[in-house]
């Protein structure tokens, strides 16, 4: 017997391969006998079978609920509570205002108006101006002594002008013949006797020390005269300071009325006017004479000599004997002109606005700026400056925008296979971008007040501080600008965005004047300009401020002889 | 402007932030302070000196919780503070002769928000500031206690008295209307 049947292997391919069919639940079935052998505790299959089981609701059983809930009387407390947690009460009017002037009040008064003020930096421009000033004033008001170390000590002058010397009793009036011009005043002398022997040989210790430092080669006990001028008064103000701080006390005598008066106008001593006062008069130690700068005290030499010098006017620190330099002042007018820059700042009123900023900002690009003014200024003794004036200021942008654009249009025309005739056959539109461009000019017409103080430096320039407000008399623009909806618009007229008058801007600037001849000088100022107030409407969405920086360069014309 | 937006620009001292604070709560805080007061007066100077601690501690607020809830508590404190000065505490009250009385809580609901404060401020010192921490702010008696620095009992029967006073008010009022 054959072990294996011809059809065995045709049977088992035909069966290995095929698929019986399957009840639909077996699956079902083989995992629910799966999950009994799983588990056999019966909390765990009532919660397995409860947790997800959704009853059926009545209806209208929320609305039978929300009923019953309403008809429900809630507790006296529950009542108070529900009225009472969200209550809005009546607040006074001025209940904010007092509480800002309440803690305002409580901060120290330069505290709480530095923080609130907006003019906290005009002020404080002022208030260094005010002390650089009182500064100034105080130092020229302080008796400057004069000794050896700034006068030019010689036994022959050897100065361009001729020194006249002659000794104080030999001064003739050349009209009273005979009678000496100096008529000194008893008591003043009395007094200058009496404290003359005190400070003489103490100073003369003094003196000789300073000389050896500042002139070496000179003798003070050969020295027979000192020449005095005003301007190394002026130069060596600060060691004079510095010697007498040792010094005994000292009278002064003041003022010389008789000595010889300089010209009322041009502040010139009349020519050959040195008067030399000799060792031995009793005015000599010491004595007091009262020059354009300050006060000079004569030098411990066997005479002193005064010298008129070549003047350039009371500016520059000529001799003047009366006539105090505190009821000086001096009229000028100037006229300049100034280069700037216009630093625009643009602000939004809450940050929804921040990306229609920052288009403006992207499309509109500052320039140049510059102004131009003219005014008149007075000049105190005492070197505080009075300036007023009118200023006209432009601000330069420029306006570009892209936007897409039919760029070309082509016709094409050809004959109409229809009817012969030549005819539009296509239209081909071709896109482009479109860039638009504007020069957008802001400007303003200010009047200008401002203080401050000015000093000389040497003879030909002086320089100054000064700071002010600019108040604005008129605005205007011709401008460009994006609106709220990215479209470009034209505010040159009356418009949503930009005020008519912008109130006040405050500048500050230092200045330098060269002298260019007895009535002319150039004047170089850099100078800052800051607007208070934007010079958008209060209900547009930006504030839009200005800070401008520039350079004037003027003349400045001397009015006053 | 948002939330934080607004106590930004308070901690900067933005002057128009603080004015959105004030308009924003002032209302509510207004109400607060009547339920702690027996004046008007009184209470505006209380809210006057909570808005300025408001703006003077803004920056010490740590985002936490609600802003309204912690000027809420400033607000509280500041009124808890002033009625201190009253020395409430030293007020006799005790458990006895407290009847638990009950009113309609109908007649309550039919009062206005007003009528509701003018009630609460006539109550004593005591009293109303028991109830409006207890009632009105959720505080326990613990708590209330340790806050005010007085027994648990005595905030409890502070309670009691001021729901009876309470009531007796009204009915004396429906007498009055009737």
């Amino acid at each position: 017997m054959k072990e294996r049947l011809p059809y065995d292997d045709i049977i088992r391919q035909r069966l290995e391969e095929y698929e019986s069919e399957v009840p639909d639940n077996m699956f079902d079935r083989i995992s629910q006998i799966r999950g009994e052998e799983r588990t056999n505790n019966p909390d765990e299959i009532i919660k397995e079978k409860l947790t997800d089981y959704e009853s059926a609701v009545p209806a209208f059983l929320f609305e039978n609920m929300m009923n019953e809930r309403d008809a429900r009387t809630p507790s006296t407390e529950e009542v108070i509570r529900r009225k009472l947690i969200d209550h809005e009460s009546i607040v006074p009017t001025n209940m904010f205002d007092r509480i800002v002037n309440e803690r305002e009040g409580r901060r120290p008064v330069a505290v709480a108006w530095w923080q609130t003020s907006r003019l906290k930096w005009v002020m404080a421009a002022l208030l260094l101006v005010l002390l650089i000033g009182g500064y100034k004033f105080i130092q020229n008001d302080i008796p400057k002594f004069l000794n050896t170390d700034n006068a030019h000590l010689s036994k022959s002058d050897n100065g361009d002008i001729p020194v006249q010397s002659t000794t104080l009793n030999d001064i003739k009036a050349p009209n009273t013949e005979g009678k000496s011009i100096i008529q000194p005043n008893n008591k003043i002398i009395e007094e200058a006797n009496s404290t003359s022997k005190n400070i003489s040989e103490k100073n003369i210790v003094e003196y000789k020390s300073i000389d050896k430092i500042f002139n070496r080669k000179s003798n003070v006990n050969n020295v027979t005269k000192a020449v005095i001028t005003a301007e190394e008064v002026k130069k060596s103000a600060s060691k004079i300071t510095k010697i007498t701080s040792n010094a005994q006390p000292t009278t002064f005598i003041s003022p010389l009325s008789e000595l010889p008066q300089p010209d009322k106008n041009s502040e010139h001593l009349p020519s050959k006017s040195e008067i030399t006062i000799s060792r031995n008069s009793k005015l000599f130690n010491p004595l007091l004479i009262t020059s354009a700068k300050g006060i000079a005290l004569a030098a411990l030499s066997s005479e002193m000599v005064v010298k008129a010098l070549p003047c350039r006017g009371p500016d520059y620190g000529c001799p003047t004997f009366q006539k105090k330099r505190s009821t000086n002042t001096t009229l000028y007018v100037d006229v300049y002109g100034a280069p700037e820059y216009a630093f625009r700042n643009l602000k939004t009123i809450t940050s929804e606005y921040n990306e229609y900023r920052n288009a403006r900002d992207t499309v509109e690009k500052s320039q140049y700026a510059f102004s131009a003014g003219a005014g008149a200024s007075v000049l105190f003794g005492k070197g505080l400056i009075l300036r007023g004036g009118i200023v006209y200021a432009q601000m330069h942008e420029k306006f570009q925008k892209d936007s897409l654009g039919i760029g070309n249009i082509r016709y094409i025309i050809d004959r109409n296979p229809n009817t012969g005739q030549l005819d539009t056959v296509e239209v081909q539109v071709t896109n482009g971008i479109f860039r638009k461009t504007r020069y957008n000019q802001y400007r303003s017409l200010d009047f200008t007040v401002r203080g401050g103080y000015e000093f000389a430096l040497n003879d030909d320039l002086s320089i100054g501080i000064n700071g002010g407000v600019n108040l604005n008399i008129q605005t205007g623009r011709k401008a460009t600008v994006l609106a709220q909806d990215f479209q470009a618009i034209d505010v040159s007229k009356d418009n949503a965005i930009y005020q008519t008058s912008v109130g006040a801007s405050i500048v500050g600037s230092l200045s330098a004047y060269w002298r260019l001849s007895y009535r002319w000088q150039l004047m170089v100022e850099p100078q800052f300009r800051h607007y208070l107030k934007p010079i958008t409407k209060t209900d547009y969405v930006l504030r839009q401020n200005y800070t401008n920086a520039g350079l004037n360069i003027g003349l400045r014309y001397r009015l006053s002889k | 402007m948002t939330e934080n937006e607004i106590i930004e620009g308070c901690i900067k001292e933005d002057r128009r932030c603080q004015r959105e604070v004030f308009s924003r709560y002032a209302g509510k805080m207004m109400t607060v302070c009547l339920r702690y007061t027996r004046h008007r007066m009184e209470a505006e100077d209380i809210l006057q000196d909570a808005f300025i601690k408001v703006f003077d501690n803004i920056h010490r607020f740590e985002r936490k919780g609600s802003f309204e809830g912690w000027i809420r508590r400033i607000v509280i404190n500041t009124a808890l503070k002033n009625a201190a000065r009253h020395s409430f505490q030293k007020e006799g009250i005790g458990m006895e002769n407290v009847i638990e009385s009950s009113e309609d809580p109908s007649v309550f609901s039919k009062m206005t928000e007003d009528e509701l404060l003018r009630l609460i401020s006539q109550l004593p010192d005591g009293y109303r500031i028991v109830f409006n921490l207890y009632v009105i702010e959720g505080y326990s008696h613990k708590e209330i206690g340790e806050t005010l620095g007085i027994e648990e009992s005595t905030s409890r029967s502070q309670l009691v008295k001021a729901r009876n006073m309470l009531q007796n008010r009204i009915t004396t009022a429906q007498r009055i209307r009737i």
